[in-house]
């Protein structure tokens, strides 16, 4: 029989660890929802550039299609709009996700770090904190908890700021399937003198 | 090999296999997905391994009938559709084997026709705040420390002694009974 001690000491020299076997740079699964540095900041601005303003239209009972704005909640749109693939406009976009929020689908939380990597619209993700369901729901519907806000019409400071906030996302193995444009315009060739 | 060799072993084993399935859709050789996808799995079960079900559950990250990784506008497509039965499924369709599946989403249901909030000048941004336990290395070793065997055995021999000398002190019958 040992002493007490003893297995004392045995018991402290092991302990039980978790290690992350698939936590791989090329997968990335760890960080493929990009890192936020300030949320609050980011929901800060997204009050007050996006959500105060659809606040102040729906009071002003301005209907959706004269807002100054793009606002897209439909999942089926927010994928056609990713997916739409137009080299002549570079064309750019926020989407924000509350995918800390419970009643959003998995299933679906699951692709959208992957399309909006994959889209050849240039799609900065935001992940919001979570209760920020709840917070966007008070002035507008959000039937998949996603909001897509194409940045045409957006205050250019506000895009700043965000982008500011939000790492870029890296995901090594779908680089190759991205869509790159080309920078080739014109190729070198030989014409016959006359 | 040793423990530490075992375990590194196992880890690049499962990492390879794991980046395998996914260099699949770059590779333009969908039709491996199978085969990799049911070593990956034959891999993790041989290491006793549970993975979490974002990966294993069918048809969520892999395609169930081919077992290609499912990567949304290159090799599947996402419909959601809502019935008028309140019944809203999100499916799946991959590219590669036109294999279908569609999960159960509910949409959120909408807030807008409760009160909304009472004015917009001062519309109060309700700050989450996310409570981090500060708790340090430093504290934790710490409580590790107390609650280790030999720091609870120590206690209550202190205890004990503090409680004897009071009883002690007294010299009545009484205490000498409890004891």
């Amino acid at each position: 029989m040992s002493s007490l001690k003893a297995i004392d000491k045995r018991i402290a020299k092991r302990r039980q660890v978790y290690k992350a076997v698939l936590s791989n740079p090329f997968v990335n699964e760890e960080q493929i929802w990009p890192h936020v540095k300030n949320q609050q900041l980011v929901q800060e601005l997204l009050q007050k550039h996006v959500l105060n303003k659809v606040q102040h239209l729906q009071q002003m009972k301005v209907a959706k299609e004269e807002w100054p704005f793009d606002l897209i909640t439909d999942f089926n749109k927010i994928y056609a709009y990713l997916e739409q693939n137009e080299p002549e406009q570079a064309k750019e976009a926020l989407l924000f996700v509350c995918n800390k929020d419970q009643d959003v689908p998995l299933v679906m939380l699951q692709q959208i770090p992957l399309m909006s990597y994959i889209s050849s619209t240039q799609t900065t993700l935001v992940q919001l904190p979570k209760g920020s369901l709840g917070n966007i729901q008070k002035f507008i519907d959000l039937p998949y908890g996603i909001l897509l806000l194409p940045a045409e019409h957006l205050d250019p400071v506000f895009l700043q700021q965000i982008h500011e906030q939000v790492a870029k996302q890296i995901v090594p193995w779908l680089a190759p399937l991205k869509y790159k444009s080309t920078d080739v315009k014109l190729a070198k060739s030989s014409a016959p003198l006359k | 090999m040793n423990r530490i060799q075992r375990e590194r072993f196992r880890d690049r084993h499962l990492r390879q296999k794991y980046d395998l399935l996914h260099s699949l859709p770059t590779l333009q050789t969908p039709a491996l997905a199978g085969l990799y996808l049911k070593s990956f799995y034959n891999a993790t079960k041989r290491y006793d391994l549970t993975l979490p079900s974002e990966i294993t559950d069918a048809d969520v990250k892999f395609c169930g009938e081919c077992g290609v990784v499912h990567v949304p506008m290159v090799n599947m497509d996402i419909v959601s559709t809502s019935d008028n039965e309140q019944e809203d499924s999100l499916s799946f369709k991959c590219r590669h084997c036109n294999h279908k599946v569609s999960f159960k989403s509910n949409k959120i249901e909408s807030k807008i026709n409760s009160p909304p909030p009472e004015s917009l000048s001062n519309s109060p941004s309700p700050v989450i705040q996310n409570k981090i336990s500060n708790s340090t290395a430093k504290s934790r070793a710490k409580k590790r420390k107390q609650n280790s065997l030999n720091s609870l055995l120590a206690n209550k021999k202190k205890e004990q002694k503090n409680g004897s000398t009071s009883s002690l002190s007294s010299l009545t019958l009484e205490s000498f009974m409890k004891r």
